[in-house]
């Protein structure tokens, strides 16, 4: 029932590509007008497709699209106009021109019928090929126009969806390669963090080597026997170790001036609360700070128990520092109840180093009133640079 | 061998111990003490009524470092030994070539270098840097 010409398609000028065959629906009941048809366009080098019954027409537009349906208008059963309705009804064939087949009388009511019923052509039997070819043909061009027209419609999209498609990969491509770089950027810098801690920690270590031999060979200097060499510098040591201890806990950020005191102190001395009081407002300071006051309050405690109000059984040192007007801290050291204090000859490695601490460290100042009653020392150091979040 | 009477030295360390320990070498040894200072300003505070021979300078200052006052010593043809727990290559590129003496320091290294600068020529001209 269907028959392909085998005319040459014209080259599209437009493409490469050849545009599909436009397909020509021939309705007719009687197989010689169909035959006739048929012949007659052969030459356009179409797609022929014959039914023989209004409902064999609709069968063949359910599965396929065509560029014209020419439409014998008297068929028994379902007619002419009767198909012509249900192609017009039918959304996907209403837009397919009907070119009516008639040898009805060319009247005006037929045409009118013809017309109303979707025909957008009027062909009369018995057919003259030259003139139904040259209709049929200008729908041929129509539908193989609007074809083309769809075709560039649809590379347009697909190639702009290729474009789509590309960019969001280049997209998708420049976000992991930020990824990774931000990934390289933050390891480098995690890596440059890592060698400033430890050359940090080499220059720590070797400051805190160079503070021990000083420790050592100072202490010799005013030691009279090994035995009392060793005493006091493992002491010294012990002291700067708990000071340590104390900053570490506080991973080196500020430590309580309190808690520094305290520290400092032999454990059993602040065991009796009586003997040794420690009062003041909260005070925050940095690790420099608080190993020179460490060293101070080491250095104190050890001429307390050795000479001072700590050697007896009923001496007593109060530890008490209060902020004044100037943003600096007043730091009292006062001893009593211990035996009659008297001026040493010279000043020893002791009261030096209490001395230096306070001037060097801590750019401050240090009195040392050595009253018969007992020892006080009254040191003052500015707390602006030292005050942490107390 | 440099007599070491009325040599003075500056001293810049801002770890008390230490500037105690080079203070009692230095002197031991019979050199003058100038300081210890304990930062650039309180060495420059020193230098203006003071003209040392050697200036002996630690060079991490807590927060800041000793360059500030070595532009001032070049310029014045102090002979100057670096003391530090870095390597020299932490120090700046211009200072590098200058006598070094690593912590935790010898005693005697560090009276070596002492003298080792005091026995070398003036240099004919030195840029500030």
């Amino acid at each position: 029932m269907q028959e392909t010409a085998d005319a040459a398609e014209p080259i599209s000028s437009s493409t490469a590509v050849d545009p599909p065959k436009a397909k020509i629906l021939i309705v007719d009941d009687d197989e010689r007008t169909a035959m006739a048809v048929r012949t007659a366009l052969e030459e356009l080098g179409q797609t022929l497709v014959v039914a023989h019954s209004g409902e064999e027409a609709l069968h063949r537009l359910l599965f396929d699209d065509y560029a014209v349906i020419l439409l014998d208008v008297n068929m028994p059963g379902m007619d002419g106009y009767e198909m012509a309705s249900y192609v017009r009804a039918r959304k996907r064939t209403r837009h397919i021109p009907i070119v009516f087949l008639t040898a009805l009388l060319r009247d005006d009511m037929h045409l009118l019928q013809a017309y109303s019923a979707g025909a957008v052509d009027m062909v009369f039997k018995p057919v003259d090929p030259f003139v139904l070819r040259s209709k049929v043909s200008v729908f041929v061009d129509l539908y193989r126009k609007q074809a083309e027209i769809r075709r560039e419609a649809e590379l347009r999209h697909h190639l702009q969806e290729e474009n789509f498609r590309v960019r969001a990969e280049k997209l998708t491509a420049e976000q992991a390669l930020r990824r990774s770089q931000e990934h390289q950027e933050a390891m480098a810098k995690a890596e440059a963090h890592q060698r400033t801690l430890i050359e940090e920690l080499n220059h720590r270590v070797k400051n805190m080597l160079t503070v021990v031999n000083a420790m050592a060979r100072q202490t010799l200097a005013s030691s009279p026997s090994p035995q009392t060499f060793t005493e006091k510098f493992i002491r010294r040591i012990d002291a700067l170790g708990r000071t340590h201890s104390l900053l570490s806990r506080e991973q080196w950020s500020h430590v309580q001036l309190c808690d520094v005191a305290r520290d400092s102190l032999e454990p059993y001395l602040l065991e009796d609360r009586k003997r040794v009081a420690v009062d003041g407002p909260a005070i925050g300071l940095d690790p420099k700070s608080a190993l020179a006051l460490g060293i101070v309050f080491h250095e104190l405690a050890t001429n307390a128990i050795k000479h001072g109000s700590l050697s007896n059984r009923d001496g007593k040192v109060a530890i008490a520092w209060h902020p004044d007007e100037r943003g600096c801290l007043s730091l009292r050291w006062q001893e009593t109840g211990g035996p009659e204090v008297a001026k040493p000859e010279r000043s020893g490695f002791g009261s030096r180093l209490i001395r230096l601490e306070l001037t060097h460290e801590l750019d401050g100042e240090v009195e040392l009133h050595f009253d018969p009653s007992g020892l006080k020392v009254e040191m003052n150091f500015p707390l602006s640079s030292r005050l942490g979040a107390a | 061998m440099v007599m070491s009477a009325n040599t003075s030295i500056l001293v810049v360390e801002d770890e008390a111990l230490i500037a105690m320990d080079l203070q009692a070498l230095l002197e031991e040894a019979g050199y003058r003490v100038l300081g210890p200072a304990n930062s650039t300003a309180a060495a420059m505070e020193l230098l203006r009524s003071h003209n040392p021979d050697v200036a002996l300078l630690d060079v991490n200052l807590g927060r800041s470092d000793v360059f500030g006052v070595v532009n001032e010593l070049v310029a014045r043809r102090t002979k100057l030994i670096f003391l530090t727990g870095h390597t020299a290559q932490k120090l700046p590129l211009a200072h590098r070539h200058r006598p070094l003496v690593a912590k935790p320091y010898m005693p005697h290294v560090l009276l070596q270098a002492v003298q080792q600068v005091l026995s070398q020529e003036q240099p004919a001209s030195e840029n500030a840097a």
